[in-house]
Protein backbone atom coordinates (compact mmCIF):
# COMPACT_ATOMS: atom_id res chain seq x y z
CA UNK A 1 0.00 0.00 0.00
CA UNK A 2 1.45 3.43 -0.92
CA UNK A 3 1.95 5.96 1.86
CA UNK A 4 0.62 9.47 1.53
CA UNK A 5 2.61 12.35 3.03
CA UNK A 6 0.16 14.10 5.26
CA UNK A 7 2.59 16.64 6.68
CA UNK A 8 2.29 19.11 3.77
CA UNK A 9 -0.46 20.02 1.32
CA UNK A 10 -1.07 17.56 -1.47
CA UNK A 11 -0.46 18.73 -5.07
CA UNK A 12 -2.26 16.97 -7.92
CA UNK A 13 0.31 16.79 -10.76
CA UNK A 14 -2.39 16.15 -13.33
CA UNK A 15 -4.29 19.33 -12.44
CA UNK A 16 -1.24 21.55 -11.88
CA UNK A 17 -0.52 23.80 -14.87
CA UNK A 18 2.80 25.09 -13.56
CA UNK A 19 1.54 28.68 -13.38
CA UNK A 20 3.72 29.38 -10.34
CA UNK A 21 1.13 31.42 -8.44
CA UNK A 22 1.48 29.19 -5.38
CA UNK A 23 5.26 29.59 -5.45
CA UNK A 24 4.89 33.35 -5.49
CA UNK A 25 2.40 33.48 -2.63
CA UNK A 26 3.99 30.95 -0.24
CA UNK A 27 5.13 32.92 2.84
CA UNK A 28 7.63 30.22 3.80
CA UNK A 29 9.13 29.82 0.31
CA UNK A 30 8.50 26.11 0.62
CA UNK A 31 7.29 25.70 -2.98
CA UNK A 32 9.09 25.75 -6.31
CA UNK A 33 8.46 24.67 -9.88
CA UNK A 34 10.20 21.44 -10.87
CA UNK A 35 9.65 20.01 -14.38
CA UNK A 36 6.95 22.66 -14.84
CA UNK A 37 4.97 21.43 -11.85
CA UNK A 38 4.62 22.89 -8.36
CA UNK A 39 6.54 20.91 -5.78
CA UNK A 40 7.02 21.37 -2.06
CA UNK A 41 10.80 21.57 -1.98
CA UNK A 42 11.14 22.59 1.68
CA UNK A 43 8.45 20.58 3.52
CA UNK A 44 10.10 21.34 6.84
CA UNK A 45 9.34 25.06 6.32
CA UNK A 46 5.70 24.62 5.30
CA UNK A 47 3.30 26.46 7.61
CA UNK A 48 0.26 24.53 6.35
CA UNK A 49 -1.43 27.89 5.88
CA UNK A 50 -4.10 28.22 3.18
CA UNK A 51 -2.27 30.62 0.87
CA UNK A 52 -1.28 28.10 -1.81
CA UNK A 53 -4.61 26.28 -1.72
CA UNK A 54 -6.50 29.58 -2.02
CA UNK A 55 -4.25 30.91 -4.76
CA UNK A 56 -4.26 27.85 -7.05
CA UNK A 57 -6.57 28.68 -9.97
CA UNK A 58 -7.25 25.03 -10.82
CA UNK A 59 -7.70 23.53 -7.35
CA UNK A 60 -4.61 21.35 -7.61
CA UNK A 61 -3.54 21.93 -4.01
CA UNK A 62 -5.42 20.55 -1.03
CA UNK A 63 -4.84 20.29 2.71
CA UNK A 64 -6.46 17.54 4.72
CA UNK A 65 -7.63 17.95 8.30
CA UNK A 66 -8.73 15.77 11.11
CA UNK A 67 -11.82 17.27 12.77
CA UNK A 68 -12.04 16.81 16.52
CA UNK A 69 -13.83 18.16 19.54
CA UNK A 70 -11.85 20.29 21.94
CA UNK A 71 -11.68 18.81 25.42
CA UNK A 72 -14.92 19.65 27.10
CA UNK A 73 -16.69 20.63 23.90
CA UNK B 1 -9.95 -20.43 -6.61
CA UNK B 2 -7.03 -21.40 -4.34
CA UNK B 3 -7.78 -22.47 -0.78
CA UNK B 4 -6.18 -19.30 0.61
CA UNK B 5 -8.23 -17.07 -1.67
CA UNK B 6 -11.38 -18.98 -0.72
CA UNK B 7 -10.64 -18.37 2.96
CA UNK B 8 -9.93 -14.69 2.30
CA UNK B 9 -13.22 -14.34 0.42
CA UNK B 10 -15.11 -16.07 3.24
CA UNK B 11 -13.51 -13.79 5.86
CA UNK B 12 -14.58 -10.75 3.86
CA UNK B 13 -18.19 -12.00 3.59
CA UNK B 14 -18.20 -12.69 7.34
CA UNK B 15 -16.97 -9.13 7.99
CA UNK B 16 -20.13 -7.60 6.47
CA UNK B 17 -22.49 -6.81 9.38
CA UNK B 18 -25.58 -7.42 7.22
CA UNK B 19 -24.33 -10.96 6.44
CA UNK B 20 -23.46 -11.78 10.05
CA UNK B 21 -26.61 -13.85 10.60
CA UNK B 22 -26.43 -15.83 7.39
CA UNK B 23 -25.98 -19.57 7.51
CA UNK B 24 -22.47 -20.80 6.79
CA UNK B 25 -23.64 -22.35 3.52
CA UNK B 26 -24.94 -18.97 2.29
CA UNK B 27 -21.72 -17.18 3.21
CA UNK B 28 -19.68 -19.87 1.48
CA UNK B 29 -21.90 -19.61 -1.60
CA UNK B 30 -21.27 -15.84 -1.87
CA UNK B 31 -17.55 -16.25 -1.20
CA UNK B 32 -17.36 -18.95 -3.86
CA UNK B 33 -18.57 -16.57 -6.56
CA UNK B 34 -16.39 -13.61 -5.55
CA UNK B 35 -13.30 -12.40 -7.42
CA UNK B 36 -10.68 -10.25 -5.70
CA UNK B 37 -9.65 -6.94 -7.28
CA UNK B 38 -7.17 -4.34 -6.07
CA UNK B 39 -7.21 -0.63 -6.87
CA UNK B 40 -4.71 2.14 -6.23
CA UNK B 41 -5.72 5.40 -4.59
CA UNK B 42 -7.53 7.56 -7.14
CA UNK B 43 -8.26 4.67 -9.50
CA UNK B 44 -11.78 4.53 -10.95
CA UNK B 45 -13.53 1.24 -10.21
CA UNK B 46 -16.58 1.74 -12.41
CA UNK B 47 -18.49 4.62 -14.02
CA UNK B 48 -22.09 5.72 -13.68
CA UNK B 49 -24.13 4.55 -16.63
CA UNK B 50 -21.87 1.65 -17.58
CA UNK B 51 -23.33 -1.88 -17.52
CA UNK B 52 -23.76 -3.40 -14.06
CA UNK B 53 -20.32 -3.98 -12.58
CA UNK B 54 -21.56 -6.47 -9.98
CA UNK B 55 -21.83 -6.39 -6.21
CA UNK B 56 -18.62 -5.13 -4.59
CA UNK B 57 -17.62 -6.00 -1.02
CA UNK B 58 -14.80 -3.97 0.54
CA UNK B 59 -12.03 -5.93 2.26
CA UNK B 60 -9.75 -3.00 2.97
CA UNK B 61 -9.40 0.62 1.91
CA UNK B 62 -12.00 3.30 1.23
CA UNK B 63 -14.43 3.81 -1.64
CA UNK B 64 -16.01 7.05 -2.83
CA UNK B 65 -19.39 6.77 -4.58
CA UNK B 66 -20.09 9.93 -6.57
CA UNK B 67 -21.92 11.59 -9.42
CA UNK B 68 -20.46 14.23 -11.74
CA UNK B 69 -22.42 17.05 -13.40
CA UNK B 70 -21.98 18.02 -17.06
CA UNK B 71 -19.90 20.97 -15.82
CA UNK B 72 -17.60 18.57 -14.00
CA UNK B 73 -18.72 19.28 -10.45
CA UNK B 74 -18.58 16.22 -8.23
CA UNK B 75 -21.20 15.28 -5.64
CA UNK B 76 -20.13 12.60 -3.18
CA UNK B 77 -23.00 10.26 -2.45
CA UNK B 78 -21.28 8.11 0.15
CA UNK B 79 -17.89 7.05 1.50
CA UNK B 80 -17.57 3.35 2.37
CA UNK B 81 -15.00 1.24 4.20
CA UNK B 82 -14.16 -2.37 5.07
CA UNK B 83 -17.12 -4.67 5.65
CA UNK B 84 -19.47 -2.63 3.44
CA UNK B 85 -20.81 -3.51 0.01
CA UNK B 86 -22.07 -1.38 -2.87
CA UNK B 87 -23.67 -1.38 -6.33
CA UNK B 88 -26.49 -3.66 -5.21
CA UNK B 89 -28.96 -1.28 -6.91
CA UNK B 90 -27.62 -2.16 -10.37
CA UNK B 91 -27.65 -5.87 -9.54
CA UNK B 92 -31.27 -5.96 -8.41
CA UNK B 93 -32.94 -3.53 -10.81
CA UNK B 94 -30.88 -5.03 -13.66
CA UNK B 95 -29.89 -1.52 -14.74
CA UNK B 96 -26.61 0.32 -15.26
CA UNK B 97 -24.36 1.48 -12.42
CA UNK B 98 -26.30 4.32 -10.69
CA UNK B 99 -23.13 6.09 -9.52
CA UNK B 100 -19.40 6.06 -10.19
CA UNK B 101 -16.96 4.47 -7.74
CA UNK B 102 -13.36 5.42 -7.05
CA UNK B 103 -10.74 4.10 -4.62
CA UNK B 104 -10.16 6.92 -2.10
CA UNK B 105 -7.29 4.86 -0.65
CA UNK B 106 -5.48 1.73 -1.91
CA UNK B 107 -8.39 -0.68 -1.80
CA UNK B 108 -9.17 -4.39 -2.12
CA UNK B 109 -12.69 -5.45 -3.06
CA UNK B 110 -14.34 -8.77 -3.84
CA UNK B 111 -16.79 -8.69 -6.75
CA UNK B 112 -19.74 -10.97 -7.47
CA UNK B 113 -21.12 -10.46 -10.96
CA UNK B 114 -24.75 -9.51 -11.45
CA UNK B 115 -26.01 -12.82 -12.78
CA UNK B 116 -24.26 -14.84 -10.07
CA UNK B 117 -25.64 -12.53 -7.38
CA UNK B 118 -29.22 -12.92 -8.61
CA UNK B 119 -28.78 -16.71 -8.69
CA UNK B 120 -27.44 -16.66 -5.13
CA UNK B 121 -30.42 -14.68 -3.81
CA UNK B 122 -32.73 -17.15 -5.54
CA UNK B 123 -31.16 -20.12 -3.77
CA UNK B 124 -30.39 -18.35 -0.46
CA UNK B 125 -33.39 -16.12 0.40
CA UNK B 126 -31.82 -14.97 3.69
CA UNK B 127 -29.14 -13.26 1.59
CA UNK B 128 -31.90 -11.27 -0.12
CA UNK B 129 -33.28 -10.17 3.24
CA UNK B 130 -29.82 -9.05 4.35
CA UNK B 131 -29.45 -6.95 1.21
CA UNK B 132 -32.92 -5.44 1.67
CA UNK B 133 -31.89 -4.33 5.18
CA UNK B 134 -28.84 -2.64 3.71
CA UNK B 135 -30.92 -0.99 0.97
CA UNK B 136 -33.32 0.33 3.60
CA UNK B 137 -30.43 1.86 5.52
CA UNK B 138 -29.08 3.41 2.31
CA UNK B 139 -32.52 4.87 1.54
CA UNK B 140 -32.57 6.49 4.95
CA UNK B 141 -29.15 8.00 4.31
CA UNK B 142 -30.24 9.32 0.90
CA UNK B 143 -33.37 10.87 2.39
CA UNK B 144 -31.18 12.66 4.91
CA UNK B 145 -28.95 13.85 2.07
CA UNK B 146 -31.97 15.15 0.12
CA UNK B 147 -33.16 16.96 3.23
CA UNK B 148 -29.74 18.54 3.71
CA UNK B 149 -29.34 19.63 0.10
CA UNK B 150 -32.83 21.06 -0.25
CA UNK B 151 -33.64 22.42 3.21
CA UNK B 152 -30.33 23.42 4.79
CA UNK B 153 -28.01 26.30 3.86
CA UNK B 154 -24.37 25.54 3.04
CA UNK B 155 -23.44 26.92 6.44
CA UNK B 156 -25.84 24.55 8.21
CA UNK B 157 -24.71 21.58 6.10
CA UNK B 158 -21.07 22.31 6.85
CA UNK B 159 -21.74 22.66 10.58
CA UNK B 160 -23.52 19.29 10.51
CA UNK B 161 -20.62 17.73 8.61
CA UNK B 162 -18.04 19.07 11.07
CA UNK B 163 -20.00 17.65 13.98
CA UNK B 164 -20.36 14.26 12.27
CA UNK B 165 -16.65 14.14 11.39
CA UNK B 166 -15.63 15.10 14.95
CA UNK B 167 -17.88 12.38 16.33
CA UNK B 168 -16.47 9.82 13.86
CA UNK B 169 -12.90 10.77 14.70
CA UNK B 170 -13.45 9.50 18.24
CA UNK B 171 -13.37 6.04 16.69
CA UNK B 172 -10.16 6.70 14.80
CA UNK B 173 -8.54 9.46 12.79
CA UNK B 174 -10.23 10.37 9.50
CA UNK B 175 -8.90 13.26 7.45
CA UNK B 176 -10.82 15.29 4.92
CA UNK B 177 -9.92 18.12 2.53
CA UNK B 178 -12.03 21.21 1.87
CA UNK B 179 -12.62 19.89 -1.65
CA UNK B 180 -14.00 16.63 -0.24
CA UNK B 181 -16.22 18.59 2.14
CA UNK B 182 -17.51 20.62 -0.80
CA UNK B 183 -18.23 17.50 -2.84
CA UNK B 184 -20.22 16.00 0.02
CA UNK B 185 -22.16 19.20 0.61
CA UNK B 186 -23.00 20.01 -3.00
CA UNK B 187 -21.01 23.22 -3.10
CA UNK B 188 -17.54 24.44 -4.12
CA UNK B 189 -14.26 24.54 -2.19
CA UNK B 190 -14.13 28.33 -2.04
CA UNK B 191 -17.52 28.45 -0.31
CA UNK B 192 -16.38 25.87 2.24
CA UNK B 193 -13.26 27.94 2.91
CA UNK B 194 -15.31 31.11 3.44
CA UNK B 195 -17.75 29.44 5.81
CA UNK B 196 -14.94 27.81 7.79
CA UNK B 197 -13.30 31.21 8.24
CA UNK B 198 -16.62 32.62 9.43
CA UNK B 199 -16.94 29.76 11.94
CA UNK B 200 -13.40 30.49 13.13
CA UNK B 201 -14.11 34.21 13.48
CA UNK B 202 -17.25 33.35 15.49
CA UNK B 203 -15.23 31.15 17.85
CA UNK B 204 -16.96 27.94 16.85
CA UNK B 205 -13.81 26.23 15.55
CA UNK B 206 -10.06 26.70 15.59
CA UNK B 207 -7.58 25.74 12.86
CA UNK B 208 -4.45 23.90 13.96
CA UNK B 209 -1.77 22.57 11.60
CA UNK B 210 -3.55 19.38 10.58
CA UNK B 211 -6.70 19.69 12.65
CA UNK B 212 -9.91 21.63 12.83
CA UNK B 213 -10.96 21.72 16.48
CA UNK B 214 -14.61 22.21 17.39
CA UNK B 215 -14.54 24.68 20.29
CA UNK B 216 -18.25 25.37 20.70
CA UNK B 217 -20.23 22.21 20.04
CA UNK B 218 -23.54 23.75 21.13
CA UNK B 219 -22.99 26.74 18.90
CA UNK B 220 -22.19 24.51 15.94
CA UNK B 221 -25.29 22.39 16.60
CA UNK B 222 -27.37 25.55 16.56
CA UNK B 223 -25.73 26.53 13.29
CA UNK B 224 -26.50 23.05 11.92
CA UNK B 225 -30.16 23.44 12.92
CA UNK B 226 -30.16 20.14 14.82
Amino acid sequence: MDTVDLSTPSIDDELCTGCGDCVAVCPAEALALRDERATIVHPEDCWYCDDCEEMCPVGAISRSFEITFADGA
Amino acid sequence: MSAKRSLDALEVVRSVPYFAHLAAASMEAVAGKATRRQYSRGEVIFLEGDPCAGLHVIQEGRIKLYKVSLEGREQIIRLLGPGEFFNEVAVFDRGSNPVSAMAALDTTVWVVDCGAMLDLVGTHPALGVAIIENLASRSRHLLSLVEDLSLRTVSARLAKLLLAQAQASRGGSQRITQQEMAAQLGTVREMVGRVLRTFEDDGLIRFERHRIVVLDREGLEKEAMI
